[in-house]
């Protein structure tokens, strides 16, 4: 009763099928090498974030030339593949395991718990408990960024350059800087607090602009959050934003006026406007856990990267450098040195009466 | 139209409705990996290796399963929604929204309340249940009484719902000591049972499937019984069918698109109210992956059939979680996996694309068959 039409039909489905199941049969795992392996499983910010996965990843890339590493990635696409994503690179025969993102927190802990064998880093992510009280895991690193240094940084060149009206044409006038934020969590408000803290510090008038656009992937709620601020005055918007951010650098383009990037160097973004960056070191933390868990140098518990240990910072001004003020330059070194000294310690948590 | 008998068709002509209810979302399912399979050699990678690691990682290993089954359970409760709504002739686009507010307030009052698990499970399921209701329950009486189209109105409760949750996670329920953008976690007396708990004889060692998979199998079940056997699903499908007819015939159009929507949004309320308190434990800031719109896809692909909506659900639970295969084994980018889904939505969504086929074999057999008969052959009889 089969036409030759539907025969054809389930002949091919039997041949797909067939296809398939001979590649699984042959689908040999690569693993053969000897090579110590590392990798990283992003958080729903993706790769391409030109911040934040994007760093940890450019720290595996030289663990892989430096040291000889094999590396690999996982793309997150929703929360539920958080732990699904840490189990399979922890049996893909990972010996580090990078978990990128606070967002990560609970599934880190669940997948380290039950694989005490493997080394964990986690990125932003600090174990605390019900009670928030902090705990650590033996095989876990909490990394973390004296974000409030590299912020405050970003601020005294922000408020440096906002009364130097005169050298460029993007600068005003008005005593107005910005910043666009991202969500409400500590390691986005440590930035904040260093960065009105600088402000403040060379000028108490200078009017601090800010914005939480609760999210850190949509660019068009970045640029909706920037060009009221630039239209308000301000000359200079800071984005602690990861991807959203970039659309506070298309605002700046819009309106003739500079943003300051952030977490790594944002310049070859849009370098007609991005003054600076305030930094990470990223590639750093990953690239030391990475050599660390190698040597037989792991340890757990929480990992600060400051400016003591070259851990966040700010990029060079790339083609602006010829506008920056002698002063301004003493000024940063002197900051970073009094930071690294300890005699300078930045809030890391916002008061809102600083805000405007 | 009005007359009380009912001609069941003979089971011959049932069975062949349902082969080619079948067979037309599996063509497209096949028809789509063709598709994809050039796409990668397009774009240089190899479609073999790939598949196999789509396939590998979806279904090879109690793990892999455990992760395609737990991706595709708040997928089944979305799709019933959507599936349910449009066999009343409703086009919930809004499920994502509901499911959201739904989960919110299920999750919130977890946190909140101290209860033996007996009591806390149902009552928080009946929370989500009820909240995700009352997200569609406007726009179902929009549509009864003003006609205004339900596209819209589910679409813009959506968005609603869904900067509403955002703005509650983040400063209502999210404690400021906290390094995550979510709720404190949800009393353990809420936690849905994991399967190694319910069946000890079954598993070995701990599993993350948890009872939420037999909740969601018994909720289709129930839907399809709904449905079918009782006078209220006889009165959905009549409106779905025609409204006018179903108007003359006795039903009450405009209950029967209120009480619709309801269910469709409890069920999407359901959606992730079960995902929460089986995998999450916090009410995150959107920590729903677009389950609400996959259920249109769901929906579509399971013809709205109740039952049907388990398989859809499995298949996009596997193509996610293959997705981590096909860039572990063959470095494939995970866009192209989207594109993948991406096609298979465009071929289920122009189904027509698939019928074409299926109405040029039918002319090519009828003209075959007046042949035969002119030719004074054996008489076929259609």
């Amino acid at each position: 009763m089969m036409s030759r039409r539907t025969s054809m039909v389930v002949g091919l489905i039997v041949a797909a099928l067939l296809l398939v199941g001979l590649a699984v049969g042959c689908g040999d795992d690569s693993s053969g090498g000897d090579g110590y392996k590392a990798a990283m499983a992003t958080d729903v910010g993706k790769l391409g974030d030109k911040s934040f996965n994007d760093g940890v990843w450019a720290g595996l890339e030289q663990a892989q030339t430096d040291l000889k590493a094999e590396v690999s990635y996982l793309v997150s696409e929703q929360q539920t593949d958080y732990v699904p994503n840490l189990t399979r690179l922890t049996e893909d025969g990972n010996k580090v395991v990078f978990a990128v993102g606070f967002l990560m927190t609970d599934a880190l802990a669940e997948v380290a718990r039950a694989n005490p064998d493997t080394f964990y880093g986690g990125v932003d992510v600090d174990l605390a408990d019900e009670t928030f009280t902090p705990y650590d895991l033996p095989n876990v690193r909490e990394i973390l960024f004296a974000e409030q240094q590299c912020g405050y940084l970003a601020g005294l060149v922000a408020a440096n350059m906002t009364l130097t009206g005169d050298a460029h044409e993007f600068l005003n006038d008005d005593k107005v800087v910005g910043l666009v934020a991202g969500m409400k969590i500590p390691s986005v408000d440590r930035y904040i607090a260093g960065y009105i803290e600088a402000v403040k510090s060379v000028d108490p008038d200078i009017k601090v602009l800010l914005t939480y656009t609760d999210t850190f992937d949509d660019p068009s709620a970045g640029k909706e959050a920037a060009i009221p601020m630039y239209d308000a005055g301000a000359d200079i918007v800071f984005q602690v934003a990861g991807k959203t951010g970039l659309g506070v650098f298309e605002a700046a383009k819009d309106k003739g006026a500079f943003a300051i990037g952030v977490d790594v160097d944002q310049s070859a973004e849009l370098p007609e406007v991005i003054l600076v960056s305030a930094t990470k070191n990223l590639q750093k933390a990953t690239m030391q856990t990475v050599k660390d868990a190698m040597d037989g140098n792991f340890t757990a518990g929480n990992w600060v990267f400051d400016l003591k240990n070259d851990g966040v910072g700010l990029s060079s001004f790339h083609d602006f450098d010829s506008i920056i003020p002698q002063t301004l330059k003493d000024a940063i070194e002197k900051a970073k040195a009094d930071m690294a000294a300890g005699t300078l310690e930045p809030a890391t948590l916002v008061d809102d009466t600083l805000v405007n | 139209m009005g007359s009380a008998v009912i001609v069941r068709p003979s089971l011959g002509v049932r069975a062949r409705r349902l082969g080619f209810a079948i067979a037309q979302p599996v063509g497209s399912v096949v028809i789509a990996l063709i598709i994809g399979a050039i796409i990668m050699i397009a774009f240089g990678f190899d479609p073999i290796k790939g598949y196999g690691g789509l396939f590998r990682y979806a279904f090879l290993s109690e793990f892999n399963i455990t992760v395609t089954i737990l991706n595709s359970v708040p997928l089944v409760f979305t799709g019933l929604a959507v599936a349910f709504a449009f066999r009343c002739g409703l086009f919930n686009i809004g499920a994502e929204g509901q499911l959201l507010v739904g989960s919110l307030f299920a999750g919130w009052l977890g946190t909140l309340i101290h209860l033996p698990m007996i009591l806390t499970v149902p009552i928080l399921l009946v929370t989500g249940s009820v909240m995700g209701a009352l997200w569609a329950l406007l726009p179902g009486v929009l549509k009864a009484t003003t006609g205004a189209h339900e596209v819209i109105t589910t679409m813009m409760m959506s968005w609603i719902g869904l900067y509403l949750t955002s703005y509650l996670v983040k400063n209502v329920l999210m404690d400021p000591r906290s390094t995550i953008p979510a709720s404190n976690r949800i009393t353990e007396q809420a936690d849905l049972l994991t399967l190694d708990k319910v069946f000890p004889f079954l598993f070995g060692r701990p599993t993350r499937l948890h009872i939420g998979v037999f909740i969601a199998i018994a909720v289709a079940v129930f839907i399809w019984y709904l449905l079918t056997r009782t006078s209220l699903g006889f009165s959905v499908r009549a409106v779905g069918s025609n409204p006018f007819a179903a108007e003359a015939g006795g039903v009450r159009v405009s209950r029967s698109i209120v009480v619709s929507l309801l269910i469709s949004g409890a069920l999407a309320g359901l959606a992730g109210t079960v995902e929460i308190l089986g995998l999450h434990h916090r009410v995150f800031d959107r920590f729903s992956a677009g389950y609400g719109f996959t259920g249109i896809t769901v929906a579509l692909l399971a013809k709205n059939h109740p039952l049907g909506v388990i398989p859809a659900a499995l298949l996009f639970g596997a193509l996610t979680n293959g997705g981590a295969g096909m860039q572990l084994a063959a470095d494939i980018p995970i866009d192209i996996v989207d594109v993948l889904s991406g096609v298979i939505i465009f071929l289920v969504a122009a189904e027509e694309i698939v019928k074409g086929f299926g109405r040029r074999r039918a002319k090519r057999q009828a003209a075959a068959q007046a042949l035969a008969l002119s030719s004074g052959d054996e008489g076929a009889v259609a």
